[in-house]
């Protein structure tokens, strides 16, 4: 049973990744994007989708931390991330990458990571301490780190954009 | 001291363009133009220079330097 959803969780996956890169790669070449620039919506749009990801994967990876690590959870509920950020890649494609975002959103990004590494600082101590008290698996590191860096990064974006 | 703008007024000038149609002119979403009006953000030396040449105006009729009222002044 275990092996099964386990299968059918990675050939989900690996057919979205690949979906994912030949979208990348062929949709630049068509006529079915015509946007050359990330519009304030997908801007929003792309954050809400981090932080709801980062949130999610974070709740399984805490939650239920051996089947969300065995049944590639984490990677599922990370993946409407990817696939949002594989749209700003067929967007910058089209156009010139310096053209896709305006500069204004340049600047969020920029003052969003800044923001975001306070709360991973937090986040990634508050893992040390579990660890060192035996109650996180060495194996959520990478997981927790990940999802830690989605949700602060997306989050700390969303309220700068917000500020103006 | 800070920048200060009269792009609210520039647009009333020029036929009362919107913010979006402005946006869409200059090449920049139109929560970019919102956030210059309003004075929360200050853009790039090339943007403020393209939005004085869309309104045809010297940029110092689109932007200003408003000096800090005496006693407001910040060290550093």
């Amino acid at each position: 049973m275990q092996s099964n959803v386990e299968s059918l969780i990675k050939l989900i996956l690996v057919s979205l990744l690949v979906a994912a890169g030949l979208a990348a790669w062929l949709l630049p070449r068509t006529r079915f994007v015509t946007s050359r620039r990330i519009g304030d919506r997908a801007f929003v749009a792309t954050h809400i989708i981090g932080a709801a990801c980062g949130a999610l994967g974070l709740a399984l990876l805490l939650g239920v931390p051996e089947r969300t690590l065995d049944w590639h959870l984490w990677e599922l509920a990370v993946m409407p991330y990817v696939l949002a950020n594989v749209y700003w890649i067929v967007v910058m494609r089209r156009a010139r990458p310096a053209e896709a975002t305006d500069e204004k959103q340049s600047s969020n990004i920029a003052a969003g990571a800044g923001l975001a590494l306070a709360p991973l600082t937090f986040a990634m101590f508050a893992a040390d301490r579990l660890q060192s008290n035996g109650l996180f698996l060495p194996s959520q590191c990478f997981p927790y780190f990940i999802l830690a860096l989605i949700l602060s990064f997306s989050s700390s974006t969303l309220l700068v954009f917000r500020r103006g | 001291m800070r920048l200060g703008n009269n792009l609210k007024r520039c647009r009333f000038d020029h036929d009362d363009i919107s913010q979006a149609a402005l946006a869409d002119a200059i090449g920049v979403t139109r929560q970019t133009i919102i956030s210059i009006e309003k004075g929360h953000y200050v853009p790039s030396t090339l943007l403020a220079l393209k939005l004085a040449r869309f309104f045809g105006r010297p940029v110092e009729d689109v932007f200003h330097i408003v000096e800090d009222a005496p006693g407001n002044t910040h060290r550093g």
